[in-house]
């Protein structure tokens, strides 16, 4: 296991580098020289300066590559044109947010999921699993951005039951300082987290269904009945553990799809994020902002395969104790 | 004579096919005996019917596209498990009727313990507490022959081979001490010596436990080491019954004199030994289309128009009653045992 | 709405009708294609596409109006009536008629970028799973760079910085960062085919790779490439739309579904149909081709195939 664990770790670092690395060169690739805009005002001289020794702007290109790597694994992503400051820093503003938003989204779609994916395998090809799955497919199929705007406008406009975006009262709670404005928060939280969680567990939902399905055939869950046990206990605790482990894979696959997912929520919601700080940036030109976030979000990609696959072998006995025979 | 600990009358159990290919009549009328304490072997080729009836009696079988049919009967200890609700049910599965089955690498959870799967029976029917539970399954793997148990119960199934799997499924149906073991092929998956290694446990547990067992087999040879009696089953249907010597001495049933002889023997002059080995001809056939009359007439060899329209019921065959009983129409017109030719 | 719009789509309808039961008549001759008409969403999904397909190529005939024509501009988001079928949006377009022209955009986007990506996709599979050793080694760590950058960033990233990007680059970037789920299906049939014996057979008459692998070992292949196309499409349709959405896509005031939704977003309150209608379209277009998959990867299964003969009897 700990072999594994580490082979594992080297090839997840293997990966973020190889992603750094194409960045580079994608950069350098582009029409006019890295780091400077088209329209260098926007940078003031001490900055130009600075930003020309930390990245090596007059140097050869590999000189360039190697202060590359450093600046990223020191956490400098150079300077953002418009907002003229670190890009690092506005990041670390924004991914707190798009950071909950991913989280709440990811409970809604694993509570959601996994229960409608196992009640549709125990009533597979009756009246509830054939509206619900052909429900979820539907909302599958829907763009995020067009169902939180539709969630928008029937629940914030229409029956006004939800903020019409935003990530607080600017008036009431312009910082998170007391219960009532986490209350806040979380109210404010609710569509844009909905949203991405509904699409997420339709997902979810079809792929447990398959794995119940799968598992219910499976010969261990009728020597279960054969002893005598509930149903329910067969169902939820027999057959449920081992339906769970390919969903564990789901979870490292939802990573990407949140952060998809997560730059047209946050457009659509005015959820002050990374992916609402990319899109502003790519109007204003300020493509530093942008590859900074592409690269963590990569990162953030990795880990969470990473992670997926570590809590698959410790789930999976048959991975986590070696087999003796041959 | 003693009262039956497991009475079957008229056992039938239906299941509709998927694509309207008609409703497969897989157990159709099937009526045995089983004594305390005997052995009592169903054996039959596959699509006989004879795993059906076995997963039948526990109501294992899955209820769309299978059903039992309201006239069948089985009446266990007195009571009738066709009607009982579920929780009484269950409360007899695993506990007063173990059932193990043919593929152990795939009949036992993968993911829990096989000390785990063991000590639940026991928790789940006597409330056992998990301490208990787990001492009870140690005793129950060293009684199967498991070596080193207090090491064993914590490992996986995967870590075992196929013949320790299977003695773990052995260990846990009979934690319970159960009246009735049901076993459904129980080592038609397992190499050769482990086959033997498994039946002679299987002896040994049901002489010590004093339970009854039902042996489900297509293999003549284990039915002959094993059994007390045998039901040999065709079509969905008992064809022959009677107590091993009788039936291997004097098998009435065309189709187990079939069997019998297609077995190759060591013992068999040279001249036979060297002959081509003797196969009943024809197939089984589906179990939506059961031939008409008696279903063996297509490939009975000494079938006539009788056989053809008129299905036989079971008759018995002399001795004491309910011994020999055979559903053939030779019974009744002993001349015409002359083969075709 | 004339009469003539009417009629051409009732027109539209009855030809996708008409398509959908040919196609049903050709088809399960079949065992697969029995059991592809089995599923039960698979004659609607079918429908909504030849529907779909259907008016997008004859919009002339469909469309009362051309798309970029400005009804009234001081009259803007009028609701859905008889004249304007959805209504108009806040540039006084009929929103009906842009829909219809929409589709062409939307589909044939989707389509190119799933061709692109199916190619792609194909042939890195292929020569993984045939070449094996250092080859697919090489060629999956590329695939896991590669599935582990969002797409959606990669292709902001690209926008960021060729800050005029010509549409059809824009769609063969779809296409080129949406193969790697592809190829790993192919490389994996690849890899189980290749040790078959007609693939065997084949080389000992003296074919080479590029022989074996298009003529002998693809065909068979064929059906997770299909069953991974159809669901595909319906991502890269998701993926241009949300694009087009964020201002990246399709450039206005040439319609996609996309940027019909974000043209009328800013008045959802007043008229939400102009950017509901677009939405609706892209959903059922991609729940149609989500069910498609669906019934073909059962269709296609080779596994359901042996599982059908054992599933009446469950006897011993």
């Amino acid at each position: 296991m700990a072999t594994w664990l580490v082979r594992r770790l080297a090839a997840s670092i293997a990966i973020v580098f190889a992603v750094v690395t194409i960045t580079f060169f994608v950069i350098h690739a582009a029409p006019g020289s890295p780091f400077l805009p088209a329209e260098s005002q926007h940078l003031t001289p001490e900055t130009l300066r600075r930003l020309s020794t930390e990245f090596g702007l007059d140097r050869s290109l590999p000189e360039q590559y190697l202060l590359f790597l450093r600046n990223v694994v020191r956490g400098n992503l150079g300077q953002s044109f418009a907002l003229r400051r670190p890009v690092a820093d506005a990041l670390a503003d924004a991914i707190p947010n798009t950071f909950t938003l991913a989280l709440a989204a990811l409970l809604i779609d694993f509570a959601l999921g996994l229960a409608l994916g196992i009640y549709q395998a125990v009533r597979a090809g009756r009246v509830g699993d054939v509206v619900s799955g052909n429900g979820a497919l539907l909302v599958n199929s829907m763009p995020v951005f067009w169902l939180g705007l539709v969630l928008l406008l029937v629940f914030g406009q229409w029956l006004r039951w939800a903020p019409v975006g935003g990530l607080s009262n600017p008036v009431l709670c312009p910082r998170l300082d007391s219960p009532a404005c986490g209350l806040d928060f979380l109210w404010h939280l609710t569509l844009p987290a909905l949203t991405l969680g509904l699409v997420g567990a339709a997902s979810t939902a079809r792929y447990q269904r398959a794995a119940m399905l799968e598992v219910i055939r499976q010969d261990f869950v009728r020597t279960a009945r054969a002893k005598g046990l509930r149903e329910r206990r067969v169902l939820l605790v027999h057959a449920l553990r081992n339906a769970l482990l390919p969903v564990i894979t789901l979870f490292g696959l939802a990573f990407p799809f949140l952060f998809t997912g997560a730059v047209l929520v946050e457009t659509v919601f005015a959820w002050p994020g990374m992916g609402r700080l990319a899109v502003n940036a790519i109007f204003q030109r300020d493509y530093p902002v942008v590859t900074g976030a592409a690269l963590l979000t990569s990162a953030m990609v990795v880990l969470g395969n990473l992670i997926a696959d570590v809590l698959y072998a410790v789930a999976d006995p048959r991975i986590r104790v070696r087999s003796e025979t041959a | 004579m003693t009262e039956p600990l497991l009475r079957v009358r008229d056992l039938k159990t239906y299941f509709v096919t998927e694509h309207g290919s008609g409703t497969a009549r897989a157990v159709d009328g099937v009526t045995f005996d089983v004594l305390p304490g005997e052995t009592l072997g169903i054996v039959g080729e596959s699509g006989c019917g004879k795993t059906v009836t076995s997963l039948s009696i526990l109501r294992l079988i899955p209820e769309p596209p299978g059903h039992i049919l309201p006239g069948s009967f089985i009446e266990f200890e007195g009571r009738n498990l066709l009607t009982l609700d579920p929780r009484e049910l269950r409360a007899i599965r695993g506990n007063r009727i173990a059932m193990i089955f043919q593929e152990p690498m795939t009949s036992l959870n993968p993911v829990f313990t096989v000390g785990d799967q063991i000590a639940e029976a026991a928790i789940v029917h006597h409330q056992v507490s998990r301490r208990a539970a787990r001492s009870r399954a140690i005793e129950m793997l060293r009684l199967v022959g498991i070596p080193d148990p207090d090491e064993r119960v914590d490992h996986y199934p995967h870590q075992m081979s196929g013949g320790m799997r299977q003695r773990v499924m052995i260990a846990m149906a009979l934690v319970c001490r159960p009246q009735l073991l049901i076993a459904d092929e129980p080592t038609t998956a397992l190499d050769v010596t482990i086959q033997a290694q498994i039946l002679e446990l299987i002896d040994r547990l049901q002489a010590e436990l004093g339970m009854a067992v039902l042996l489900i087999t297509h293999d003549l040879g284990i039915v002959a080491g094993s059994a007390d009696r045998v039901v040999v089953m065709y079509a969905g249907q008992v064809v022959e019954q009677a107590p091993t010597t009788t039936l291997f001495a004097r098998p009435l049933h065309p189709y187990t004199e079939g069997l019998l002889a297609s077995v190759p023997r060591l013992d068999a002059p040279p001249a036979r030994a060297r002959g081509r080995l003797r196969s009943i001809p024809g197939q089984v056939p589906a179990a939506t289309a059961w031939p008409e009359g008696c279903r063996f007439h297509p490939r009975c060899p000494y079938a006539w128009d009788r056989c053809r329209a008129e299905e036989p019921p079971l008759l018995d065959a002399g001795g004491e009653p309910g011994t020999h009983a055979v559903r053939c129409w030779l019974l009744t017109d002993p001349r015409r045992r002359t083969p075709h030719p | 709405m004339n009469v003539g719009n009417w009629l051409a789509l009732g027109g539209a309808a009855i030809v996708a009708l008409a398509a959908v039961a040919a196609l049903r008549r050709r088809i399960t001759a079949t065992a697969s294609g029995r059991r592809f008409f089995r599923h039960p969403t698979a004659v609607p999904g079918l429908f909504v596409l030849a529907f779909f397909v259907t008016i997008a190529i004859a919009a002339p005939v469909v469309a009362p109006y051309p798309p970029y024509f400005q009804i009234d501009i001081t009259n803007p988001d009028l609701p859905p009536s008889t004249q304007f079928l959805l209504g108009t949006d806040p540039y006084s377009r009929d929103v009906w008629s842009r829909l219809v022209y929409g589709a062409r955009v939307s589909l044939g986007i989707g389509a190119v970028a799933m061709l692109v990506a199916a190619t792609i996709g194909t042939a890195v599979g292929a020569v993984a799973g045939y070449f094996r050793r250092w080859v697919d080694t090489a060629l999956m760590r590329l695939v896991d760079v590669g599935l582990a950058m969002p797409r959606i960033f990669v292709l902001l990233m690209a926008v960021a910085l060729w800050e005029h990007i010509a549409l059809w680059v824009l769609v063969l970037l779809i296409g080129l960062t949406g193969w790697f789920g592809t190829s790993r299906l192919v490389r994996a049939e690849v890899l189980s085919l290749r040790e078959r014996d007609f693939v065997v057979a084949a080389r000992a008459a003296g074919a080479g790779s590029g022989r074996v692998i298009f003529r002998h070992v693809l065909p068979n292949a064929a059906g997770p490439i299909i069953v991974s196309a159809a669901l595909g499409i319906g991502n890269m349709m998701l993926l241009e739309a949300g694009l087009s959405f964020l201002g990246l896509g399709v450039p206005p005031p040439a319609p996609s579904w996309g940027n019909m939704i974000a043209d009328g977003w800013h008045k959802m309150t007043v008229a939400w149909w102009a950017s509901t209608f677009p939405g609706l379209a892209i959903s059922l277009v991609v729940m149609a081709f989500n069910a498609l998959g669906d019934a073909l990867r059962d269709a296609l299964d080779p596994r359901r195939a042996g599982e059908e003969g054992g599933e009446g009897g469950g006897a011993a």
